[in-house]
């Protein structure tokens, strides 16, 4: 129980950091994709592993201020979400690494792109503004987040389905623009979670939306 | 959750000024329920109105029913019945300094009634060993109440209360004057108690109150703010008052 | 410079108390020692156990003892009783005013008074006519007895008053109607003081020696019941130190020695007494 809330702030300046990695990442990611680079496997790994390495700080803050300040209320919500946020963002970087890795795997050069490299930027701007939404404590904002999945979804079954639609594509197109679209479907599901924290930190309930 | 406690309208005034507002709440059967609130908002007149101590004070004056087990306590019932069946523990230890450590812990069944001697004892040791005194002062059972050290005569004070078979105990901040040792022990009785008894505890240490209480009711100027679930209350307080409070926004 | 005369005005002050001190207390030792060295001269065995008939002071110790004695079985009593009552009940009140007040007065009232009082009501009421009164002890332990009453009251009430509220509380919560809490708890915790205060007004009663005079009277024989007049060591000593005869003057500081020695050893009982109790405590 305190008023000094100077270890929020701090657990926060970490959670924006983050994201900042995520954004740099994402734009090399978003980069790659279009222009079909290969070979950023190591680059986009250093990112994955910096961002685990602030995770742990978070939790360690967290943990320290529990035991320090043993928050109630809207303070205690703050730092368990928090916590569950820096996973969250840290599963993020995870499958931008993910894509990088596909990208390698296969030989798109000849592929058609342009549905999934729309859903990656959807799908980051998704966690762009659940981030948004959580600093700026906006329980709509979140829940509007959580609505816009349905659209991800329905496209993400649409590229799925490209081997019907467009049987002539080559398969290691389809393959890669399936895997792809999965990865970018489950980095898309963590920006609802975070908005379903936000949710909780603003309300004090639990949506069933993990 | 059987109501053990079911207080309806309840006000209470010292003089002019009125110390209660209108409260209703059921208070649990068998569980920790944890009073909290800032300096003067009634915490201490909501629980002596429920063993009848308030109108002892000059001035005091109550409204509304609390019903024991259904019972009206303001109804027929004498006070003295009442203060039997709920038993209270102070914030300070106070034990009799006339009376050994043994005759304190049955010193209410000693002065009401015809107890022989040899059950006396056997109750005295008993409690003694259910507060967890007994291995302390097992050798010391003649000595005077008052010369044991501070956190043991809140436990014999508990004892005391206990070896009454009360249906509730109320404590009113039972281990502010204490060292954290003697703290940890009061507490770990306290809910190991509720096995056998309700247990309506005020305090104000919200830490404490999340520790050891099933239940939590806030109070603010004399009114019941919030009653709920003692994890509720610390996690997602509905109201903003509370909210403020444990989380030492003001009080 | 400053220092030294800060240091200059502590040493006067100092030996100014001293000085004050010694003048009081020179006077006492004076007393005591002129008290013990005339009072022992009287003493011996046959003059302490023998009666004033034959030339002891026998019968007025046992007579102080026996009015002493009747005076606490009525007064002690009371007081303790007067004392539960403002402590424990009389708080507020116009019966509790005018108790305290009447107390208060009682306190105050010149022990003639007291021995006029018991005069006018028991040997006067007594007595056959004007020439013919019937002096009796028991109108002297009446108004010895009153003096008592304001005593030992206030010292029970002092000390049930300064028994902490948390103590009543704790009997309170534990259903103990009022007057066992009062009896069995905050006067049996107060008993060391109501006892302090009564072998006080013990001591205070023994010196007193106006009610005596026109109540009990004198006697030169062992006393043969409560209802006679019975001699007193105040009343032997007011007798023989203004009778003149160097022998009975003798005696009179005998009898005032054995009177100071109740008093102090009272007052040492007191001291004893209320020394700290527990020192098992923390």
């Amino acid at each position: 129980m305190t008023t000094d809330l100077e270890y929020l702030n701090r657990i926060n300046a970490m959670i924006a950091q983050m994201q900042e990695i995520n954004e740099t990442l994402g734009a090399i990611v978003q980069d790659a994709l279009k222009n079909k680079k290969q070979g950023l496997r190591s680059t986009a790994y250093e990112f994955s592993k910096s961002i685990q390495l602030k995770e742990d700080d978070v939790m360690e803050m967290c943990v320290g201020s529990i035991i320090r300040y043993q928050p109630f209320a809207s303070d205690l919500r703050a730092v368990t979400v928090a916590m569950k946020l820096s996973y969250d963002l840290s599963r993020v970087c995870r499958y931008l690494y993910n894509v990088i890795e596909t990208l390698d795997e296969f030989e798109v050069k000849s592929c058609d792109v342009k549905e999934v490299s729309a859903l990656l930027d959807d799908a980051r701007e998704m966690v762009r503004q659940s981030l948004k939404a959580y600093f700026e404590r906006d329980a709509k904002k979140a829940a509007e987040i959580i609505k816009s999945d349905d659209s991800i979804d329905q496209r993400y079954r649409m590229i799925l389905s490209m081997h019907r639609t467009k049987p002539t594509s080559k398969t290691e197109c389809i393959l890669f623009n399936g895997l792809t679209a999965r990865i970018i479907e489950r980095l898309a599901d963590h920006a609802c979670y975070i908005s379903s924290e936000v949710i909780y930190l603003v309300t004090g309930r639990r949506t069933d939306y993990r | 959750m059987q109501t053990k406690l079911d207080v309806q309208d309840l006000n209470a005034w010292f003089y002019q000024k009125q110390a209660l507002k209108n409260v209703n709440v059921k208070i649990p059967e068998k569980m920790v329920t944890a009073v909290i609130g800032p300096s003067g908002c009634g915490k201490s007149t909501f629980i002596r109105c429920i063993n009848r101590m308030h109108e002892l004070v000059p001035g005091a004056k109550v409204s509304g029913k609390v019903l024991l087990d259904g019972a009206d306590i303001y109804g027929t019932m004498d006070p003295m019945d009442v203060r039997r069946k709920v038993g209270m523990v102070f914030q300070k230890p106070n034990p009799f300094p006339n009376m050994s450590v043994a005759d304190n812990v049955v010193a209410g069944l000693k002065l009401l009634g015809t107890y022989k001697k040899q059950e006396l004892s056997e109750l005295s040791d008993a409690n003694l060993k259910s507060v967890g005194l007994w291995e302390e002062v097992k050798d010391d059972l003649k000595k005077s109440g008052a010369s044991l050290s501070g956190g043991q005569q809140q436990r014999l004070c508990i004892a005391r209360a206990l070896a009454m078979n009360p249906e509730v105990i109320l404590m009113d901040e039972p281990s502010s004057a204490l060292d954290p040792a003697s703290t940890a022990k009061i507490e770990e009785l306290v809910k190991k108690l509720k096995n056998e008894t309700t247990v309506i505890i005020i305090t104000h240490n919200v830490q404490q109150a999340a520790r050891i209480s099933d239940m939590t009711a806030f109070f603010y100027l004399g009114e019941l703010i919030e009653f709920d679930q003692t994890a509720n209350i610390f996690e997602s307080p509905k109201n903003q008052l509370t909210e403020r409070y444990i989380t030492g926004r003001f009080g | 410079m400053h220092l030294l005369s800060r240091k200059r005005k502590e040493t006067f002050v100092k030996i100014l108390c001293f000085l004050v001190t010694a003048a009081v207390i020179i006077p006492l030792l004076w007393i005591i020692g002129d008290v013990i060295y005339n009072g022992l001269a009287a003493w011996n065995i046959s003059f302490l156990v023998s009666p004033v008939i034959q030339g002891g002071i026998g019968n007025a110790i046992l007579g102080t003892f026996i009015i002493n004695g009747m005076a606490c079985l009525f007064g002690i009593p009371l007081g303790v009783l007067t004392g539960m009552y403002l402590s424990e009940y009389g708080q507020e009140g116009w019966f509790a005013s005018m108790v305290r007040t009447t107390v208060e007065s009682l306190s105050g009232i010149p022990s003639l008074i007291l021995g006029l009082f018991a005069y006018a009501t028991i040997i006067i009421a007594l007595s056959q006519s004007a020439t013919d009164r019937h002096y009796t002890a028991i109108a002297s332990a009446l108004a010895l007895g009153l003096m008592m009453i304001p005593l030992v009251g206030k010292a029970t009430e002092e000390s049930m008053r300064v028994i902490s509220n948390d103590i009543r509380e704790a009997a309170i919560a534990l259903g103990v109607p009022k007057w066992i809490r009062t009896t069995r708890i905050v006067l049996a915790i107060a008993k060391g003081g109501v006892l302090t205060g009564s072998l006080l007004a013990f001591a205070r009663i023994s010196g007193e020696t106006a009610p005596l005079l026109f109540t009990a009277l004198f006697s030169n024989f062992w006393p043969t019941g409560i209802n006679q007049p019975m001699a007193s060591l105040q009343v032997l000593i007011y007798n023989y130190a203004l009778s003149g005869y160097p022998n009975l003057v003798t005696q009179a500081w005998g009898a005032a020695l054995f009177l100071a020695l109740i008093v102090v050893a009272i007052n040492i009982i007191v001291r004893v007494y209320t020394k700290p109790k527990y020192k098992e405590g923390f």
